[in-house]
């Protein structure tokens, strides 16, 4: 089902500069939305739209930070929401962040681990949640 | 010519061609109104004597008197003054004669062969005022006789000029509560509105030392004395003396205030706010005194009525422009861009302006402006086509004097004859230090310099885009330092009636002089120095280009309170740390970055007030501690928006040393941190 177009592309008007894009496809039935660039507090809110805006679907979802340079507190805290949201559905969120990628730190600090597991790559997290 | 005493808003159209005469009136006709032909200023003059007039269709160029003196003469007599005049210009060169046009009166101008469609939409929209204006003269005229009262007839005037004068509803309740309590000499005054968020209506202004005391600024409709008026939609005068203890908490009377005369605003009899003025003493209003507020509140409901659909439909036409517009300009490391958009404030509709920019390589920046003639969805749809293919042009490689040139053939191809648009194309040479333009009948940009002088980059003038193929923009080169900004704008920020093209352009100048150092804040500076909120005739755009110098040194900014400056000032410091701590490896470089925003983004979330607070950021080397401090004006307060919490925290772990002073009018939060590698203990604290 990858062939599927994303459902959301730049996070923004008309112009072709903007901070993040963030796109969503399925994945042998679990939903990736994959973000890149990056994430404050000007532009939070868009991201918010394009994961709330994806179909809910059996074991989870999976938010993909590799191609993400910068992210803020704004951004853990959508993921914290996030992840109390699905786990209320009985459903995970998995997060994948690279070691030593900008985003991965800020998220340890944040601890981001404890509610969501944060993995290296996108192969892991989709085994993941294929063996929930 | 025959008399046309009886019709109310003819239309003047004033040409010596009777051919002109004829377009203008096949154009015009679909309107409906009546339409009164002159075929020169003397006849338009005699003509003016005997109808009343909505709008006058004015051409420049006529044998005898020209339009210019024709409508000086027009502007001199007190019974034609306010009629407002659209110039026609023939042929492009009279553009020129635009700026003497503006001086004596017009309100408007066409090219042409105009835009039929254009043309129509800028008539409808003068009689559309004319025909307003007459409705309410004739109204409150019928009541004055029927009241046969002076004082109505001035009060009501007063209030009347309070609604006409507001478009903006915060404005609008302010001084309606101030007049009211002025022309009724009451003590204390409120106003009380409905909120789309809370049932019922809530206080949205207020006058008076003795407040009328309502439990939390609230009335509901239906519950207590003044929701039983509303909900009746009845007015009363109130005396404390004949009120229960309970009643007269509900009506405001807990205090001192002896007597409250209460008036429902209706619409469609429907309460939508509630007007309460209150006196110490119990005979300060009287019967008359409340019949008076009835008919002044009919008013004040269709004011404040009015001022909120007004607000809805901007929203709407902002909505839908700024999804034309670029959502954010590039961030380039050493060009620094901001732009602000404001749609037209006469009436909501989508304007022709628009801006872009494109970073061409790691040394040159493209920047753009642009305005279509005229409004609505056609403007929009060629603006949004134009702006394309300018980008496009600009990428390839050309120079603005080909990209100018290549627009024009598109504009020339795609729009056909009667499209006009203005054009400035600018390329900023980081490396050279130069900045190199060309415009097709656009303002010139103005320059600030490092010293602080200002002037227009003021190339020869070219026509707009698809008027003439022969003449095209050329480009010129002027050095650029860093440090130095250049100022942008299309014509609404400078157009302003009754007043020349010079005033304007010397005002402008002035803003720029006095405007802070970075661009965001420029662009907030210019145009609050500039434009005026309520009755803008025209969209306004406006970008701020800034060459930035060597980040050698501090790194100090002052910058609006708003979302995207974090990214700016995030941006700003990726750029300063590279060059003044070049040692840093990359995990604190962007923790850095990290704290430096998260302090930047609390300052947006809990800044007090509104949204033209200002916060001062600034970074400083001192051997090798690095030290962030980001200030801002005013206590924190509760977070606005809606994912926040974590940054504290963050900011904590992220610095050596956070510390946090609040004072009475400001919050400053300091962060350093050394430039020596951290131990690994302090590198995930927290997993």
């Amino acid at each position: 089902m990858t062939n599927e177009a994303p459902r959301q592309g730049l996070l923004g008007g008309a112009g072709s500069h903007e901070l993040a894009a963030a796109s969503a496809a399925e994945h042998d039935g679990t939903m990736v939305v994959t973000i890149s660039g990056e994430v404050d507090i000007s532009n939070v809110n868009r991201v918010a739209e394009v994961i709330f805006a994806q179909p809910n679907t059996a074991n989870g979802l999976i938010v993909d930070l590799s191609q993400v340079r910068y992210l803020d507190s704004t951004a853990v805290s959508l993921l914290y929401d996030l992840a109390l949201r699905l786990r209320q559905r009985a459903q995970r969120l998995v997060v994948v962040s690279p070691a030593d990628s900008p985003p991965r730190r800020v998220l340890e600090l944040t601890a981001l681990s404890a509610n969501a597991p944060l993995v290296e790559e996108l192969d892991a997290a989709l085994s993941l949640l294929g063996d929930a | 010519m025959s008399d046309h005493r009886e019709h109310h808003g003819s239309i003047l159209l004033v040409d010596d061609h009777r051919e002109s005469l004829a377009t203008l009136h096949a154009v015009l006709e679909p309107l409906g109104e009546q339409l009164v032909l002159a075929e020169s200023g003397e006849q338009a003059l005699r003509a003016l004597l005997h109808i009343e007039c909505s709008v006058i269709l004015l051409d420049v160029r006529m044998a005898g008197l020209d339009g210019l003196q024709t409508a000086r003469i027009i502007r001199s007599r007190p019974g034609t003054r306010h009629i407002p005049i659209i110039f026609m210009t023939a042929q492009a060169s009279e553009l020129e004669e635009v700026a003497h046009a503006y001086e004596s009166g017009a309100v408007d101008y066409v090219v042409k062969p105009f835009e039929p469609e254009i043309l129509r939409a800028k008539v409808a929209v003068f009689v559309e005022l004319h025909r307003e204006r007459g409705e309410r003269v004739r109204e409150s005229r019928a009541r004055a006789e029927a009241e046969a009262v002076t004082r109505a007839i001035r009060t009501l005037q007063i209030l009347s000029d309070v609604a006409m004068r507001h478009l903006e509803i915060g404005g609008l309740a302010t001084e309606l509560v101030d007049r009211s309590a002025e022309l009724f000499d009451a003590d204390a005054a409120a106003l009380l509105l409905r909120d789309e968020n809370l049932p019922g209506l809530t206080v949205r202004a207020r006058l008076g030392e003795l407040p009328l005391a309502l439990d939390d600024d609230h009335v509901r409709v239906g519950e207590g004395v003044l929701g039983t008026l509303a909900a009746e939609g009845r007015a009363q005068i109130l005396l404390a003396d004949e009120l229960d203890a309970e009643e007269r908490e509900a009506a405001g009377l807990g205090g001192v205030l002896a007597s409250v005369l209460a008036v429902p605003l209706l619409t469609a009899g429907e309460s939508m706010g509630l007007l309460l003025l209150g006196a110490c003493d119990e005979d300060r209003f009287g019967q008359g005194d409340l019949e008076l507020l009835k008919l002044a509140a009919e008013r004040m409901a269709l004011a404040v009525d009015h001022a909120q659909r007004y607000a809805d439909g901007r929203l709407l036409v902002e909505t839908l422009q700024r999804s034309l517009l670029p959502e954010r300009l590039p961030l380039h490391p050493r060009v620094q861009v901001a732009a602000r958009y404001l749609p037209a404030g006469l009436a909501p509709q989508i304007g022709g302006d628009w801006y872009d920019s494109v970073e061409l390589d790691g040394e040159r920046t493209a920047v753009m402006i642009g305005d279509v003639v005229g409004h609505g969805i056609s403007a929009a749809v060629t603006m949004s086509e134009l702006r394309n293919a300018l980008r496009a042009f600009a990428i390839e490689g050309h120079s603005p004097e080909m990209a100018l040139r290549h627009l024009d053939r598109v504009v020339h191809a795609t729009r056909g004859p009667g499209m006009v648009a203005t054009v400035l194309f600018v390329v900023i040479d980081a490396a050279n230090g130069t900045v190199t333009l060309a415009r097709a009948g656009h303002p010139p940009p103005a320059l600030r310099r490092v010293d602080g002088s200002v002037r227009f980059l003021d190339t020869a003038r070219t026509l707009p885009l698809g008027i003439d193929v022969e003449d095209l923009p050329s480009e010129e080169v002027y050095p650029m330092e860093p440090g130095e900004t250049l100022l942008l704008f299309t014509d609404g920020l400078v157009e302003r009636r009754g007043e020349s093209i010079t005033q304007s352009f010397d005002r402008l100048l002035d803003a720029l002089v006095g405007a802070p150092t970075e661009v965001e804040a420029i662009c907030d500076h210019v145009l609050a120095q500039t434009a005026t909120e309520e009755r803008r005739d025209d969209d306004v755009a406006v970008l701020a280009v800034q060459l930035l110098g060597s980040a050698v040194g501090p790194l100090e900014l002052t910058l609006p309170a708003r979302a995207h400056a974090v990214t700016a000032a995030r941006h700003r410091l990726r750029v300063w740390l590279e060059e003044n701590a070049p040692e840093l490896d990359s995990v604190a470089r962007s923790d850095l970055e990290v704290a430096w925003s998260e302090a930047c983004s609390n300052v947006v979330r809990h800044a007090y007030g509104p949204a033209d607070a200002s916060f001062e950021a600034r970074a400083t080397r001192e051997g090798d501690q690095l030290q962030l401090v980001i200030r801002d004006r005013g206590r924190w307060r509760a977070r606005r928006g809606r994912f926040g919490g974590r940054g504290l925290p963050l900011m904590e772990q992220l610095s050596d040393e956070l510390v946090i002073e609040r004072d009475a009018d400001s919050t400053t939060v300091t962060m350093t941190r050394s430039i020596a590698a951290r131990g690994p203990e302090a590198a995930i604290l927290g997993s």
